[in-house]
């Protein structure tokens, strides 16, 4: 210690002596011995090169020993901000997770859930991305994602566990400013589609649409936002899942871009499947992050069923 | 053939990408690049630990290049190909690009070009250009990124335009909608910093002075990250181009940066071995058109001029408040 500057314990215990101007009592309150403190005061002593108790009048600080208090006092009083700061990151797990969405998700579900977990797991480090599903597939694969939720693919990978995540309805999506026949939320038949100029689903994306076997012509967009702005500008109509439209079934009329028409009967569902490396076993956290963001998309589709079982009213 | 082989293995680095590039089997390529080499008596790569050109694969691939662009061109020249009017057109953009200017290109170039089908794959810069030099693209449209290991080999690459970076921040946070700011000014940025865009916006925060709060570094999602500053304190810097429909609404508030400008370059990005189609320039015209027009209002707003009508001309019958 000679060498080294004063390490915080002997700060403290050269308070207690300070403030006690006792020996006996700095160890009692300390949790040390006598013995212990007085030899840790001159090691403290000889550290410094001065003086910081005149011991021959039982104990009393010298002018440099006053000075180094009120230092001590600010270096204590930070070292106990900086274990507060700590102290809102002790809650919830640690550790890392790095998980993919797809543009499904990635519209109105992952902020929601990103800011769930990073508010109940401050310490935990979580990286998300939105990428086309056979990036995300390819990322899982060579361990650069955790997992990723992608819609239901035609051909599951063998080296890869897939569970179902959910199944969420699909809607007509329409511009309000085109007339297509159909009010806002009104239930439609598939056979009602004829003669709507609809874009088709993208392929990469959603090759399986249960209950869905439609002629769709147009341009092939992979690429959600140029889908979604077409059919503002345009009559051009889609078949699209209503997590992405999650903002237009929240907002009343004068802020709603775009008509969303629920279909009758089963209707059109998507289904979405998580999908995961086989050989790693999932640490808490990503259990965590998996239910997280499954409790955002559950909320979302339920808000979505109103309008589809016609209990929403314009 | 054998200089096609060359050329892909040259630009891929990778005999076995340059393999999957052309529909070949690995050994197949190889033994094209060395028949070439002994045609013409010369190292073309050196293959040692990496697929390193050596200075000869360097000088022979300029020319080679130059030579299938030329192949290319007169075969388009002439016959079925000389028809531009069909055909299937692929464009790759970044959501930048995506968000409002492709439909508008679109829907002009459906008018004169009926029979071309487009295909638009939206993407990040790298998947993009990874995607033109392979051939899977027609040409792209990324921002400027840094090009590593790899490099701009077999791409051609040029600036397509500039657009002037905002602030997005909720529509409840306390800055003036529209006006321009200085971010060393706010004492409390929370700011999401995207992997892709991040050399270019840490690069104006240290020239500028500014103080980030916090950051998110390893949020990697465009429409996440809109969705995440709608709702919360964090806030994004985004291109005037992205923005430019949602000026004239209160989805978020928008803030052109100032003192300086932070400029967001977009770059058209083409493979050298072949001439862009006559669709694929009708195309290209048709977005420089679209993304002018979009771009005026944010640019005048950077520049600090009032913009009172924020009605756009082909949206003049559209409400704004």
């Amino acid at each position: 210690m000679t060498d080294s500057t004063p390490g915080l314990r002997e700060m403290q215990l050269f308070v207690a002596v300070y403030e006690t101007e006792s020996f006996t009592a700095a160890a009692a309150r300390e949790f040390a011995t006598q013995s212990g403190i007085s030899h840790h005061i001159k090691q403290l002593e000889e550290c410094l090169g001065v003086k910081l108790f005149d011991r021959q009048k039982g104990v009393e600080p010298t002018a440099a020993g006053t000075v180094f208090y009120q230092h001590c006092l600010q270096v204590l009083g930070a070292n106990t901000k900086a274990l507060k700061a700590l102290a809102t990151f002790g809650c919830g797990l640690s550790g890392e997770v790095r998980f993919g969405v797809t543009s499904t998700l990635a519209s109105y579900q992952l902020a929601p859930a990103y800011l769930r977990l990073i508010d109940q797991h401050p310490n935990a480090s979580i990286a998300v991305i939105d990428a086309p599903s056979n990036i995300l597939i390819e990322r899982v694969r060579s361990n650069q994602l955790d997992f990723a939720i992608i819609p239901s693919i035609s051909q599951p990978a063998a080296d890869l566990i897939t569970t179902a995540f959910a199944a969420t309805p699909a809607f007509l999506v329409s511009s309000i400013a085109h007339e297509i026949g159909f009010e806002h939320g009104e239930v439609i038949g598939l056979d009602q589609l004829a003669g709507l100029k609809l874009l088709a689903p993208d392929k990469s994306e959603y090759a399986q649409w249960s209950g869905l076997q439609l002629d769709v012509q147009g341009p092939q967009l992979d690429a959600v936002l140029a889908t979604l702005d077409l059919i503002r500008q345009s009559e051009w109509t889609a078949i699209l899942p209503g997590l992405l439209l999650v903002h237009d079934f929240s907002v009343g009329p004068e802020e709603r871009d775009f008509r969303l028409n629920p279909f009758s009967g089963v209707g059109v569902n998507l289904e979405l499947l998580l999908v995961q490396p086989a050989k790693a076993t999932p640490s808490p956290l990503m259990l965590e992050a998996i239910r997280v963001i499954q409790e955002v998309t559950q909320e979302h589709i339920e808000r979505l069923s109103t309008i589809q079982l016609g209990a929403w009213c314009p | 053939m054998h200089i096609r082989m060359f050329v892909a293995v040259y630009e891929e680095g990778s005999f076995t990408v340059a393999a999957s590039r052309e529909g070949l089997v690995q050994s197949g390529v190889s033994a094209h690049v060395r028949q070439l080499e002994a045609q013409l008596g010369v190292r073309l790569f050196s293959r040692d630990r990496a697929i390193v050109p050596t200075p000869a694969g360097h000088a022979y691939y300029k020319q080679c290049v130059q030579l299938l662009r030329l192949h290319e061109a007169a075969s388009n020249a002439v016959g079925r190909r000389a028809e531009p009017a069909t055909g299937t057109l692929r464009i790759g953009m970044i959501p930048t690009m995506t968000r409002s200017v492709f439909s508008r290109a679109l829907r002009l170039f459906e008018t004169t070009y009926p029979n071309v089908s487009v295909q638009l794959t939206e993407g990040t810069g790298a998947l993009l250009v990874t995607s033109v030099r392979r051939g899977m693209l027609d040409f792209a449209i990324t921002q400027r990124m840094s090009y590593e290991a790899g490099g701009a080999s077999g791409l051609g690459i040029s600036v397509f335009t500039r657009t002037p970076a905002f602030l997005v921040s909720s529509p409840n946070s306390n800055l003036p909608h529209c006006e321009p700011i200085r971010l060393s000014k706010i004492d409390d940025l929370h700011l999401v910093l995207p992997v892709g865009r991040r050399p270019l916006l840490e690069q104006y925060l240290i020239d500028h002075n500014v103080r980030v709060v916090q950051r998110l570094n390893r949020f990697e999602s465009m429409l996440g990250a809109m969705d995440l500053v709608r709702s919360s304190h964090w806030t994004a810097i985004i291109s005037g181009l992205f923005i430019a429909d949602d000026l004239r609404r209160r989805r978020f508030t928008l803030n052109p940066l100032a003192d300086p400008i932070l400029w967001d370059e977009m770059l058209l990005v083409e493979p050298t071995r072949k001439p862009l189609t006559i669709a694929a320039q009708s195309f290209i015209e048709l977005l420089r058109q679209a993304t002018e027009e979009l771009n005026a209002i944010p640019t005048r707003m950077a520049h600090g001029e009032q913009v009172h009508s924020l009605g756009h001309p082909s949206m003049s019958s559209f409400r704004y408040d």
